[in-house]
């Protein structure tokens, strides 16, 4: 937990529920196909150093396979975060064992149930054995009520099938949606939506959140997080999150730019802030893409340019910060923050990594050169 | 080919290629920094090296520049021969095949593709015109005009004058001299003038010429900053990517 203390003098707690979070092992002994395998794990080695500071970024075999112990240690331990939420991505037409599966962390998830969050995932073109993996996980993970709510959608996932290779599927489709009723009755009620390069067929744009618009009007109990809030696609996003309230902005990707590109985040925030208001933007750092220790420095330090305020009529305070940094995830999630706060007091995983809520100033304090970190 | 001419032509095609945009970024695929190998032989052969920004960059898009930089520069007088090389992509072999042997994207992709890239490079146009759009709009009114007149100005109320513009709008004559904001309205003029439409105004929302919805000048601004918005986000997430990756030492 983080405690606030900007120039007045005021003091506040702030809990950190980060939505998108991962263990992958991209080491080279996991590697299916080699070239799909290295070209995955490099693109997103420099999308950490591209928007990363200097210090933060790894050697590569550290980054291609950190390990579960470090990503605990650098996520609770030195990065502030008080719950994380994980989000499957398995590629299995490129790695042997996948990507990022839920093997990774099932065990720590039934040990520290409070902090680590279990989420799934599901493809349409799995079929009925998909459901019942599904309906399986809810069995054994369903151990707080806010564990095994989500599922992450990575719709441009490569398949083999039928002696041939599929490369994506759409959440409109008639399959998905007997998926999502199965969901609908498991009580996995919170849809993450990560749109990639490729879908079937090749000549629609893969990008474009027309299905996740068609689902979330037609399952309106449900929410729907959109990962990396649709970019490239901000526009379209904007404009369907305006439509359909059951659509959240989630900022994995987004958040890395306020250090090295402020103008840019500024420019995303506002036209967030305009288009959906505080409450439905939740915070990722994406980890281990990006450190979420200076993640979450650098936004609470973050103010909108004045240019910005007036023109979008709109303002990123304490309290908005608060939100996105935790409240609007808790609320989707079913998370009592201030029970959290409770159970996590003096929890084994507070005794193993010697937790303490650290003080970050911010705003003018922080820019006198007073310390920022813990 | 002498080697005056030979230089020449190579001049010539490194034009042609800083026609041709990235279409989800709406900049050129030259200042992008996409090209990264240019030669041109004795007998007027072309040969060009493109790298993308990343291995994953969708196929459709790619196809939709690589097809562009194909016919502007097989179209330049004294090019025998067209030779386009796309590296560190993950179809590369495919694309490149494809894209050389004259093929349309869903003859690459075959049952893949259910048609040709119509309806996406529709979509994306109108994005660019609209973001343009945008940039134009807002350089008007740095020079002293204000929303509500600019969708009562017609094409022809503005002019090139030397490296500047001036429009006439109300009954006054107004400059627009900042470069910045020229090459703003450069842009989306560029663009307006390539529209076929029977339509006059300065003001134009759709491909075929129509302007916004009436009365909504403002909130089509909002949606036009969106675009433009989404377009330089896009932008500079490339080129940190590329930068990233031609820095990378490959494990």
């Amino acid at each position: 937990m983080i405690i606030a203390e900007t120039p007045d003098g005021k003091k506040q707690d702030i809990f950190v529920v980060d939505y998108h979070f991962h263990i992958w092992n991209a080491a080279k002994e996991n590697w299916l196909r080699p070239d799909l395998a290295k070209g995955w794990i490099n693109c997103f080695y420099d999308y950490t150093k591209a928007l990363s500071p200097k210090e933060y970024v790894w050697d590569w075999d550290t980054y291609a396979y950190y390990g579960e112990e470090k990503a605990l240690h650098d996520v609770f331990g030195d990065g502030h975060v008080d719950m994380a939420i994980f989000e499957p991505q398995t590629l299995m037409y490129f790695y042997h064992k996948g990507f990022s599966n839920v093997d990774a962390i099932a065990g720590y998830v039934k040990k520290w149930p409070d902090r680590l969050v279990m989420g799934s995932r599901w493809d349409p073109r799995d079929g009925e054995a998909g459901k019942a993996l599904l309906e399986e996980q809810v069995r054994k993970f369903r151990i707080r009520p806010f564990q095994m709510r989500n599922t992450k959608l990575y719709t441009a996932e490569w398949k083999e099938e039928n002696g041939g290779m599929s490369r994506g599927w759409r959440l409109d489709s008639k399959e998905a949606f007997d998926f999502l009723e199965k969901n609908r009755e498991l009580g996995i009620n919170v849809q993450v939506a990560h749109k990639g390069p490729t879908v079937w067929p090749l000549d629609k744009d893969a990008f474009d959140i027309g299905d996740v618009d068609t689902a979330a009007t037609s399952f309106p109990d449900m929410k729907f997080v959109v990962t990396h809030i649709g970019l490239p696609r901000l526009d379209d996003f904007c404009w369907v999150a305006t439509q359909d309230k059951n659509i959240y902005a989630g900022m994995a990707v987004a958040m890395a730019f306020v250090h090295t590109r402020p103008r840019y985040f500024a420019e995303m925030m506002a036209n967030l802030l305009y288009w959906l208001g505080p409450d439905r933007i939740l915070f990722s750092a994406d980890y281990a893409l990006w450190h979420p220790k200076w993640v979450i420095e650098d936004f609470l330090n973050f103010e909108l340019p004045e240019d910005l305020k007036k023109e979008y009529g709109v303002d990123l305070t304490m309290e908005i910060k608060k939100k996105i940094l935790g409240e609007n995830a808790a609320k989707v999630w079913g998370i009592d923050i201030e029970q959290q706060k409770k159970t996590q007091k003096n929890d084994e995983l507070s005794k193993k990594l010697h937790l303490q809520p650290g003080t970050i100033r911010v705003g003018e304090a922080a820019k006198k050169g007073k310390p920022l970190a813990r | 080919m002498a080697q005056d001419a030979q230089a020449d032509l190579k001049e010539s095609v490194l034009q042609a290629l800083s026609t041709v945009t990235d279409p989800e970024l709406d900049e050129p695929i030259t200042e992008l920094g996409f090209v990264k190998n240019l030669s041109v032989s004795e007998d007027g052969r072309v040969s060009v090296d493109l790298v993308t920004s990343t291995f994953w960059c969708s196929p459709n898009f790619v196809y939709m520049m690589l097809e562009e930089a194909r016919d502007v520069v097989s179209k330049l007088p004294g090019v025998k021969e067209m030779r386009l090389t796309l590296g560190g992509h993950h179809d590369s072999d495919r694309i490149n095949g494809a894209i050389n042997a004259g093929k349309s994207f869903s003859e690459c992709y075959d049952s893949e593709a259910r048609g040709d890239l119509v309806e996406l490079n529709r979509m994306i146009r109108t994005r660019a015109l609209r973001s343009r759009l945008y940039s134009m709009a807002a350089a008007l009114m740095r020079s002293g005009l204000v929303a509500e007149e600019i969708p009562e100005l017609s094409r022809q109320d503005v002019t090139a004058n030397g490296d500047t513009f001036v429009v006439n709008s109300r009954g006054r004559m107004v400059p627009i001299t900042d470069p910045a904001d020229v090459r703003r309205v450069a842009r989306y003029l560029s663009f307006l003038d390539g529209l076929d439409r029977t339509t006059t105004g300065l003001v134009v929302w759709e491909l075929d010429g129509n302007p916004p919805p009436e009365d909504e000048f403002v909130s089509t601004l909002i949606a036009g900053r969106l675009a433009k918005a989404n377009f330089s986000l896009n932008a500079e997430l490339c080129r940190a990517l590329l930068e990233s990756r031609l820095n990378r030492e490959e494990p």
